[in-house]
């Protein structure tokens, strides 16, 4: 257990892994928050005011614009995120190792 | 009963008792049951998440809302791909590694207490018992206006195919169901689509020119009521989206693929099922608008489930009819069957097997609890289901995702990222959620009507930020034991990091 205890602690303290948490929580939260903030934002504009009411061409408001960007918006961001996911995963690897050579230079462990 | 339709359900139900005989060939084990053995791959789970959240009720009333409530209807479904990608972005890879069958194995990876187990499951249960009953009711009253039978027999025939679906074909089953349920709704909805489109010269935006020229500009704006109406809207919109990232027939899909990678996959390929699904409805509803009319779609259900089985009889006559009729059986039946999967998951696993026999229990003995919880939690929430039909339970689906959003998905962003979220913390969050959104639907005007104490008709937009507010501030009720300290930083290290099992991974220098 103390060894199993000690590389998780020891990850935990590696550059690699808080570079990698930063930048992995930076890029999804913007991209969470922006998703929900429009959706609440298109919500509340459609429900109390009438600003997305005006059409663009007979048939089309901005209502039914701002619901198609919704709804293609996630692929845009998932995709977004898939291309730097390759990236974060060299992170996770490269954060193992440096907490194994730094057990390894410690002697701890392992 | 039109004889083309019986004979198009007679031949989907045929083929999707060959799904269940050829999956309950794999069903040998508790792993197999409840995550297929985590063995499903990318595309399948995609499209299996896409599945379960894509139900009878989804299909049928986001349709039928679009065509009669104009913008209105569109709020059915406006949140659904953003949920996905959120689950994407802040769920997927995280459960993958540390969940096992169920959100109680999470919870239990960071507090090692058979209390937050039982609470987890028992939270669970009670999201999923509100969701099933009002997929049941919906189910039953949906098969009942397709086949033209009584609402009893359409609930019991519903009810007895899950049965032997979910217990035989266990998860395995359950997902190749779905996956069947995404293919037949492709198919049915291009026919669809390019029937109707062509009808409009291919102009899509035509179809709803008609429309307004109709039945004027209400048919694509919100008919804004009264503000509580309209808070209640957005209240809903908060809770659905929220409450998708917690539903746990949503989370269990994670833990059915062999790894992150995979998990992140799925969700890629669920999102763009989510995405042309939900974009393909509007379409489809203001095609039935202009073509079939709202009065005849009102005629034909007061809320409108019958537009697209009129628009498809309409341009693709008994045959098109026929299918879009099975298709929509096959919808219904499937998302029950991964709730019912799920569910039974959070008493056969987290209650059974680690509460009553403290993790002790043979495969041979969990594997008997699998089953019979499944059998157990499809009986229950049939009865319930015909015991309720002939109240409006319409509000218990948007109900479970408040409870969803309140109780669990506070509790389960903090275990994962949280390194100071303690177990008081997780008691109070689970128990605050849970009581102030069932409390304020209680007090509500859908139960209590002119005499109601809360306003809102959905409690979600209060009852999220009490779930957050109680979770954080449970955490410094108590202090953290050493171990559970240890656990900590256990478990945030294993929601950011693929940790292999040791031995598992040379040094890079050797």
């Amino acid at each position: 257990m103390l060894i199993k205890n000690n590389y998780h602690a020891a990850i935990m303290a590696t550059p690699t892994y808080r570079d990698l948490v930063r930048k992995r929580g930076r890029l999804v939260w913007s991209m969470s928050v922006i998703m929900f903030g429009l959706l609440m934002l298109v919500t509340a504009l459609a429900v109390f005011t009438d600003v997305l009411d005006g059409q663009v061409v007979p048939g089309l408001n901005w209502a039914i614009i701002a619901a198609y960007v919704l709804f293609f918006l996630p692929v845009v961001f998932a995709h977004l995120y898939l291309a730097r996911a390759g990236k974060f995963d060299e992170l996770e690897l490269q954060a193992l190792d440096e907490a194994e050579d730094g057990i390894y230079e410690t002697g701890a462990a392992v | 009963m039109n004889s083309t339709v019986i004979g198009f359900f007679v031949a989907i139900i045929a083929l999707t008792l060959v799904i269940t005989w050829l999956a309950s060939r794999r069903n040998v084990s508790a792993s197999e049951h409840y995550v297929a053995g985590g063995k499903i791959k990318g595309w399948q789970n995609g499209l299996a998440i896409a599945g379960d959240y894509i139900s009878g009720a989804t299909l049928l009333g986001t349709i039928g809302g679009i065509a009669l409530l104009g913008f209105d209807g569109f709020f059915l479904g406006l949140g659904s791909p953003i949920a996905i990608a959120l689950v994407m972005l802040l769920l997927a890879e995280p459960l993958r590694r540390l969940g096992r069958y169920t959100m109680g194995d999470v919870l239990a990876r960071r507090f090692d207490r058979r209390q937050i187990r039982t609470l987890s499951a028992l939270n669970v249960i009670t999201i999923t018992i509100l969701y099933m009953v009002a997929q049941f009711v919906g189910a039953g009253a949906i098969t009942s206006m397709l086949l033209d039978i009584p609402f009893e027999a359409a609930a019991l025939l519903v009810g007895v195919l899950m049965l032997v679906y979910t217990t035989f074909g266990g998860m395995l089953g359950a997902t190749w169901l779905q996956v069947l349920q995404m293919a037949l709704l492709a198919i049915a909805f291009v026919v669809l689509l390019g029937l109707t489109l062509a009808e409009f010269n291919f102009n899509p935006i035509a179809m709803s020119a008609g429309a307004v020229e109709m039945y004027g500009l209400g048919a694509i704006t919100s008919q804004s009521d009264s503000m509580t109406g309209n808070i209640s809207t957005l209240s809903m919109q908060f809770g659905i989206v929220l409450g998708f990232l917690a539903m746990p027939h949503v989370m269990i899909r994670f833990f059915t693929v062999p790894d992150t990678r995979t998990a992140r996959s799925s969700a890629v390929t669920a999102t763009w099922a989510f995405a042309l699904f939900y974009a393909s409805l509007p379409i489809v509803a203001y095609g039935a608008v202009v073509l079939v009319g709202r009065d005849e779609i009102s005629e034909g259900d007061p809320g409108g489930n019958t537009a697209v089985m009129l628009l498809s009889e309409l341009v693709g006559g008994d045959i098109l009819l026929a299918f879009m009729a099975a298709t929509a059986l096959v919808t219904i039946m499937a998302s029950l069957s991964g709730m019912c999967v799920a569910a039974a998951g959070a008493f056969g696993h987290d209650l059974y097997t680690n509460v009553i026999k403290r993790g002790e229990a043979n495969e041979k003995s969990q594997h008997r609890a699998a089953r019979v919880a499944t059998v157990g939690f499809a009986l229950v929430s049939l009865l319930i289901a015909l015991a309720v039909q002939g109240f409006n339970v319409g509000f218990l689906a948007s109900l479970a995702f408040a409870v969803a959003a309140s109780a669990n998905l506070p509790v389960l962003l903090f275990a994962l990222f949280w390194r100071r979220f303690t177990i008081s913390g997780a008691v109070v969050g689970i128990s605050v959620g849970l009581v102030s959104s069932v409390a304020l639907v209680l007090m509500s005007p859908t139960i209590m009507e002119e005499n109601a104490i809360f306003p809102l008709g959905n409690p979600a937009i209060v009852s999220v930020p009490l779930g957050f507010l109680a979770t954080w501030l449970g955490s410094y009720l108590g202090r953290p034991s050493e171990a559970d300290a240890q656990r900590a930083v256990e478990v945030t290290v294993e929601a950011q990091v693929d940790i292999p099992a040791i031995g598992d991974r040379a040094h890079p220098s050797n």
